[in-house]
């Protein structure tokens, strides 16, 4: 799906992000999550793009956007802030519903986001992410603590930036073997290797913002949040309804067969279930 | 008796063991720094009104005090005099304070037409500044008359601080002045109550020393010159030639206001570092 990328200054720093449909009807805001860009979302974007206005931005080091003057700064809020001068933009009456949608990395992205647009949040939907709150409540799961193995070395400045480097196509056929990262994705990946160098400090930031997450006023939300999971995951836990509703007390859990790409290995069973909650979560709010 | 002593090290500017790391403050600095501080100045009050427009209701005061610093670190800030304060509500007025932890961001939710201060003083490029914010979410008439007064407060001060009085008497005049016009003195809440404080060129090194959100860095500024000759408190008769932080702050019922900018004294006479102000 080829259209412009479109850039705005917030001060801070600079957005990088892409529009379909209709500005007037409600927002889905996409959020990609690593090693991935917006267009992981095409099939979303083809079905709903009918009836909803879709915002996909470019994640921190994605895209041509980030803080001005400190490159480091991958902080969540970093970019939440910049999702949340968009949302004012694009919905300055504040009279329509904003969906938040995130996978994998983009699942923390899209649960601060949602807590933070107030009453203009129609819903939240995780598809195979989590919360902040979620993850540092999984600490004590050796379970999950075995299937983030890959999250150790990144902690490690430097090495995993040299594993990245040195070895791209490595890391990627195996997000592609395991995780189920489609085979077109991760070719277009591999055309710039860079931009899997610089959201691997997002994953360091929310490492430390993990522990300050621990407090559950700071995301939970009071709309619908749905989340979506492919059983075969190999990097996160299925989630528990005790752990959806600790987020948003009007919450659903659809775990499905599939991988960690489950948007991708099954679009229209996804589409399905998303449209459903759209529906029902407009007619409630 | 203590008052007597706060008066008499009030006219100590700094102490010669520290003055090559912290000298007197008590002297303009050269126009270039004056831009430097007025470039920290402006980019704080940016972080605060650009945060200021995003907040919603249902905010905690850690989510906004949070993203004032995120704005502020994305922009390059590496140091802080204090980072982020927020305050919602009655705890605008102080409310509830008891303890200097208190002051902290909370877990205190924003609701419609409530009056909100964010606060925060980086450190840029060696500058220090720090701004107060007031404003409200929504309509709220409490805080347009406040504000009317407080921008008769911000034309007043320049005029009474190049009167040729002292700084106890500008505190007190001041004090006076919010008391007749039905508001409460807040700022004689802070520690030393104080009207304002001295602002130095300060080290950026990020020191992992922080208390009640403060850096070490004014911990380390103020102690070193003696600290009460820093602070613009009621019993403050030190030379009041330099830059100062003025933060007025009156409370009215359940809510309280106040603006923080830097003030220039120079030959005894003084005015505004930045024309245009914090207050919107």
């Amino acid at each position: 799906m080829s259209i412009a990328s479109l850039y705005k200054d917030f001060g801070h720093s600079q957005l990088q992000w892409k529009e379909y449909g209709d500005p007037t009807k409600d927002i889905l805001f996409f959020l990609h999550g690593y090693p991935d860009s917006p267009e992981t979302w095409d099939p979303q974007i083809e079905y709903f793009s009918k009836h909803y206005f879709c915002i996909t931005p470019f994640n921190r080091g994605v895209g041509e956007g980030g803080p001005k003057a400190n490159d480091s700064a991958h902080s969540r809020d970093s970019l939440v802030m910049d999702l949340l001068g968009l949302a004012q933009d694009k919905n300055p009456r504040g009279d329509k519903k904003v969906f938040c949608i995130g996978h994998d990395l983009g699942a923390p992205l899209a649960a601060r986001f949602a807590r933070l647009l107030g009453d203009q949040l129609g819903g939240l939907i995780l598809i195979n992410g989590i919360s902040l709150s979620q993850m540092r409540g999984r600490l004590n799961q050796p379970t999950q603590l075995l299937k983030s193995w890959y999250i150790y070395p990144i902690l490690l400045p430097g090495l995993s930036e040299l594993m990245v480097r040195f070895a791209p196509k490595f890391l990627l056929r195996h997000a592609e073997k395991y995780g189920g990262l489609p085979h077109d994705l991760a070719e277009k990946r591999l055309e710039s290797p860079q931009q899997l160098l610089e959201p691997l400090k997002q994953y360091r930031e929310y490492f430390w913002e993990m522990w300050e997450s621990s407090n559950p006023v700071s995301e939970r939300i009071d709309q619908p949040l749905l989340m979506l999971f492919g059983n075969k995951d190999p990097f996160l836990m299925c989630p528990t309804m005790d752990e959806a509703r600790a987020l948003g007390h009007d919450s659903q859990v659809r775990i499905l067969e599939g991988n960690h790409w489950l948007h991708r290995e099954k679009p229209a069973e996804v589409n399905h279930f998303i449209h459903g909650f759209l529906q029902s979560a407009i007619a409630k709010n | 008796m203590t008052s007597t002593w706060f008066r008499k090290l009030s006219k100590i500017p700094a102490l010669p063991l520290f003055n090559k790391t912290s000298p007197a403050a008590n002297k303009m600095p050269p126009p270039e720094e004056l831009e430097g501080y007025l470039a920290a100045q402006r980019l704080a009050r940016e972080a605060a009104r650009h945060v200021a427009s995003l907040l919603k209701p249902g905010w905690t005061e850690k989510h906004a005090a949070t993203l004032v610093n995120t704005y502020l670190s994305d922009s390059g800030v590496k140091g802080y005099f204090h980072k982020a304060f927020a305050w919602f509500g009655e705890r605008t007025r102080f409310e509830g304070i008891k303890s200097y932890a208190q002051y902290s961001p909370t877990n205190r939710t924003l609701r419609e037409n409530e009056v909100f201060i964010l606060d925060v003083a980086p450190i840029i490029k060696g500058y220090a500044c720090d701004i107060g914010y007031t404003s409200s979410l929504g309509p709220n008439e409490d805080w347009k008359r406040a504000e009317h007064f407080l921008k008769q407060l911000r034309i007043e001060i320049p005029r009474m601080a190049s009167s040729g009085i002292g700084g106890d008497e500008l505190w007190r005049q001041l004090d006076v002045k919010i008391k007749q016009a039905g508001y409460d003195n807040i700022h004689q809440q802070y520690p030393f109550a104080v009207l304002g404080h001295r602002v130095h060129r300060e080290s950026e090194l990020p020191l992992p020393l922080s208390l009640w959100n403060f850096g070490w860095q004014p911990f380390w500024s103020f102690t070193s010159r003696g600290l009460f000759g820093q602070l613009l408190g009621p019993n403050f008769q030190g030379d009041m030639t330099g830059l100062w932080a003025v933060e007025p702050h009156i409370g009215g019922v359940g809510f309280g206001a106040k603006f923080e900018e830097i003030l220039v004294v120079e030959n005894g006479q003084a005015r505004w570092l930045d024309a245009e102000g914090v207050l919107s």
